[in-house]
């Protein structure tokens, strides 16, 4: 079913809504909220939680993409589990990737300029508008849906060993792009 | 930069990056074909030093195409300039090898780059001027003079990769492999052979004095270009130590 049949049945307040979003996009919505928590049963939970959420938030809202709209509800969602999941595991895809990132970006002094959340955000953007497009992806796919290295050599046709080394230098990228920008010391 | 903070900022990416990578896949890949090119061998070196109008892809191009956008660059603006571009063609295809970089040229052009690899950047086009329309089975390998072909390679000396794609009906690599300048105090060599498997020794021949040649009457595809490297870049001890772990 198209997306935009799909949201007709959100806004018609249809039940049928959630089955369709269920069947076209769970895999993959259980596929990013396991590549955060580590476990299928916190993921499918999850991914039930933000099938809710939108039937919720649609009405009013007209999300497009849906599909991208769907996947942040389920990463956002997924995020606040893992961080309440006191006795789980700590070295989930997310959490790699986000080590990864804390010490790339490390200040090896005061930060220069103080920085929100949303600001970062947006230079982050501006950030990936700058790459080609093969590495725009594979930062996202990286950092965004917390891909494993060995499922990022797969989608990128190349070996893991390769595929660090890519991610190695995309980081250093963003941390000289941050530092241009002041963010970083 | 705390955790949380860069938790949140990805998060709120633009959402359109988030769709576009949801089923992405990248548009080149790696070759896996199985046709076997049989033809005499005719080992003919040319040096060309510049491409006609409507010529071939340069080394920054193909990079770029890669992904390598750091390598791009460095050629762009002038890296590799040692190297002169040089054409082989054998079993019906010529093979140009348009650039090569090393770990160390990159290193200098960048000091974030510190990366132990050895890029080579190159072409093949078929030698009776028909377009390629799908990959050639030809595959790229260092070889170093006093190491049997078939045993120091792309597939050995560890780190291998290749990125290919087909161009106005040319076919366009990008080889990455273990940084060869701590050979540099032998004779490396680029091997451009038709066969996904190791050079093989009914194709390349350690010749007594330790250089590496090319047997006389095969019938595949077989080229060898020989890398001009700086030899105060050689490192014995890595050297050895790399050997020790291939034998």
């Amino acid at each position: 079913m198209e997306d935009l049949e799909i949201i007709e049945l959100f806004f018609s307040r249809s039940e049928q809504a959630i089955s369709e979003t269920r069947e076209k996009y769970g895999p993959a919505c259980l596929a990013i909220s396991r590549n955060i928590l580590g476990n299928n049963l916190d993921a499918e939970e999850c991914v039930s939680d933000a099938f809710l959420a939108m039937w919720n938030n649609i009405p009013p809202e007209r999300p497009e993409p849906l599909r991208a709209y769907l996947f942040r509800i389920v990463r956002n969602i997924s995020i606040t589990k893992y961080h309440s999941n006191t006795a789980g595991k700590r070295n989930s895809f997310y959490d790699v990737a986000l080590d990864e990132l804390e010490d790339c970006l490390a200040g090896t002094g005061s930060v220069e300029q103080e920085i929100t959340a949303r600001e970062l955000s947006s230079l982050i953007d501006r950030f990936l508008a700058t790459l080609d497009e093969d590495s725009r992806m594979l930062f996202v796919r990286r950092y965004w849906y917390s891909d494993s290295v060995k499922d990022l050599a797969e989608r990128f046709g190349t070996n893991p060993n390769n595929l660090s080394v890519r991610l190695s230098r995309l980081r250093t990228k963003l941390r000289k792009f941050l530092q241009k920008e002041g963010y970083i010391v | 930069m705390k955790k949380n903070l860069i938790s949140d900022a990805i998060a709120d990416i633009n959402l359109a990056y988030v769709e576009q990578a949801s089923n992405y896949k990248p548009v080149a890949h790696k070759a896996r074909h199985t046709r076997v090119i049989a033809a005499v061998v005719t080992a003919v070196i040319l040096t060309v030093t510049a491409f006609a109008a409507g010529g071939l892809l340069t080394a920054s191009d193909i990079a770029n195409r890669a992904g390598e956008t750091t390598l791009a660059e460095y050629f762009e603006n002038g890296g590799g300039e040692a190297w002169s571009i040089e054409s082989q063609t054998s079993g019906g295809y010529t093979i140009t090898i348009l650039g090569i970089a090393s770990g160390d040229d990159l290193s200098t052009y960048d000091d974030e780059i510190g990366i132990d690899a050895t890029y080579i950047v190159g072409s093949i086009e078929r030698a009776d001027g028909e377009a390629i329309t799908d990959y050639t089975d030809i595959m790229v390998s260092p070889v170093i003079s006093g190491y049997e072909p078939w045993l120091v390679n792309i597939f050995t000396l560890g780190n291998g990769s290749r990125h290919k794609f087909i161009q106005d009906g040319v076919e366009y690599f990008l080889v990455e492999t273990t940084n060869v300048t701590i050979f540099a105090d032998h004779t490396v060599y680029i091997a451009a052979y038709s066969g996904y498997l190791a050079p093989a020794s009914d194709v390349y021949s350690l010749n007594d004095d330790g250089t590496i040649s090319i047997v006389e009457g095969g019938e595949v595809v077989a080229t060898l270009f020989e890398l001009p490297l700086d030899k105060s870049l050689a490192d014995p001890e890595a050297a050895e130590a790399l050997i020790a772990s291939i034998r």
